[in-house]
């Protein structure tokens, strides 16, 4: 079990390391504070109900900002360590290359997970502040008040999570064989961009004009990609009182830990043959 | 023994070779390992949260969608979509105009607002623009004015097609259509081409939360104006009369059928 705790303080150490970097905090207060703006701008919506318009922004907040702390953190971190020679100092020590990368991806993810948390606690302040305002209003009509649920926004904050752990793992399987940090950084945005539209090749591969061999192309380029957008379900989750069902969301988490499980253990066979 | 250096970069050529074929086998195992489950998850989730249609990619402004895509700001990037092709539709811009316009609807496809408002756009303001540009009303010959207003309507309807196409439960989009081939033919022809209008009607009834209106203005128009469709509409409208819950959905579709389906005798 020594391995664990070699682990566990690498996690630790990078935790703290990539939380007191300005980045961070600079990130969670543009969205904190976009998530809190959006409150005043509901002026600009058309047609749709404030509270998806105010959900929106902190949705969009959560997977932008999160995605931009999930691949720079990462890759920082990581050159940080090679750069500093401090990961040749600890690879020194009995610490494995696998349990140095793992280490890293930890640290980086539950600082993901802080952010996720703090960006939904915001979220939801917002949302029952305006929620409570219309029910009142809703009330004072005789209509039936909105519907916002909180245990479905902590569950969507879960899926981010996870989410965000996938273009983390992403990050630090490119960062494991990438010789440069600009080189990291574009490869790990480029491959958030492909597996976002993950979607558009799979519905292009089972496309019925499509050729045989540009069918079993895309098909398989589709098995190389995670679909990210099957994290995006916040609008069901929070404001559909339909909600989504326990199956899918528990078959949303097991592809993304098997993804992240994957990409993960590709970062740390690429570290194996790396020269620091 | 002297090493052979040709044999060492072979050697290194395929260690590296099998170093990122091993990788790729990984990850080409782990998507098929988690297909199933992605595949499970996506199907409900699809449904829900309206992604991009490959048609509405192909027509929309790329930057936009890609930014709708990554960003998650959809909702706040179909507003500002839809602002431009205000500002469009300020300066008499067809084609700027449609082009925001679209993506607005591409970017929020669940809002009708964006859909409704393009399908107007489309039908009466800009065969008008169209019109004033080659000289005016006065200048341009009637059968170019009516050419003109026949593809506006195909365009706004092709719009709207495409709607239901992606949004199939949603009776709206049927009533929009029907309402504007029953405004747009009436201005075209002098009279409204009820067939047509009545069969976007039906479809609209036939979806589960079809307003009241739809039902009788589809019993009218059929009762009133087309004869061959009327079987069809009374056959529609006993088996709703039949499956109606309340004494008032009951009394409505009876009164309909009285007052416009009568059998012939």
């Amino acid at each position: 079990m020594f391995f664990l705790k070699k682990i566990f303080w690498i996690a630790r150490n990078t935790f703290t390391e990539a939380a007191r970097q300005k980045f961070f905090s600079f990130l969670l207060l543009l969205g904190a504070g976009l998530t809190a703006v959006s409150l005043s701008l509901t002026h600009f919506d058309f047609g749709d109900s404030e509270l998806k318009f105010i959900a929106d922004f902190g949705f969009g907040g959560i997977f932008l900002f999160g995605s931009v702390l999930a691949v720079v953190t990462t890759v920082q971190l990581f050159f940080t360590e090679i750069e500093n020679r401090t990961a040749l100092t600890m690879l020194a020590k009995p610490v494995r290359r696998g349990e140095f990368l793992f280490g890293k991806f930890l640290g980086v993810w539950c600082l993901l997970g802080v952010f996720v948390v703090l960006m939904c606690g915001v979220l939801a302040a917002v949302l029952a502040l305006r929620a409570g305002t219309l029910a009142e209003i809703a009330e004072a009509r005789s209509l039936p008040p909105p519907f916002v649920d909180f245990v479905g926004l902590a569950i969507f904050g879960v899926l981010q999570w996870v989410r965000l752990g996938i273009v983390a793992a992403m990050t630090i399987a490119v960062s494991s064989f990438a010789q440069t940090y600009l080189y990291a950084v574009v490869v790990s945005f480029v491959a958030l961009i492909i597996a976002q539209l993950q979607y558009v090749f799979a519905d292009f591969a089972s496309g019925e004009k499509v050729s045989f061999g540009v069918k079993a192309l895309t098909g398989t380029a589709t098995k190389l990609i995670p679909n990210l957008q099957l994290f995006n379900t916040g609008e069901a989750l929070v404001l559909d009182p339909a909600g989504l069902s326990a199956a899918t969301i528990m078959s949303a988490l097991g592809y993304g830990t098997i993804w992240i499980a994957a990409l993960v253990f590709v970062g740390m066979w690429f570290f194996r043959f790396r020269e620091i | 023994m002297e090493n052979n250096p040709h044999s060492d970069s072979l050697l290194e050529k395929f260690r590296r070779t099998m170093k990122y074929a091993a990788a790729f086998a990984v990850i080409f195992a782990a998507g098929t390992l988690s297909a199933p489950l992605g595949d499970f998850a996506w199907t409900e989730a699809r449904e829900r949260i309206g992604t991009f249609s490959p048609k509405a990619l192909e027509r929309s402004a790329g930057t936009g969608v890609a930014l709708g895509t990554l960003g998650g700001f959809r909702t706040v990037l179909a507003d500002i979509a839809w602002l431009r092709g205000f500002h469009f539709w300020s300066e008499r811009d067809a084609p700027d105009c449609l082009k925001y316009c679209e993506l607005a609807m591409t970017l929020a496809p669940e809002q009708l607002f964006f859909l409704e408002n393009t399908a107007n756009y489309v039908a009466f303001e800009f065969p008008v623009w169209e019109i004033r540009k080659r000289g005016g009303f006065l200048r341009v010959p009637e059968s170019v004015q009516r050419e003109i207003q026949k593809k506006a309507l195909a365009d706004a309807l092709k719009i709207l097609d495409d709607a239901a196409e992606n949004n199939p439960d949603e009776p709206k989009i049927f009533v929009l259509a029907a309402q504007l081939i029953a405004i747009k033919t009436d201005r075209i022809y002098g009279a409204p081409d009820y067939a047509k209008s009545a069969e976007y009607y039906r479809r609209a009834c036939e979806l589960p939360g079809a307003p009241w209106f739809a039902f009788a203005t589809y019993a009218k128009f059929v009762g009133e104006h087309v004869p061959a469709e009327r079987a069809s509409a009374r056959a529609f409208l006993d088996k709703r009369l039949a499956a109606a819950k309340t004494p008032g959905q009951k009394r409505f579709f009876s009164e309909l059928l009285e007052e416009f389906l009568v059998p012939d005798s």
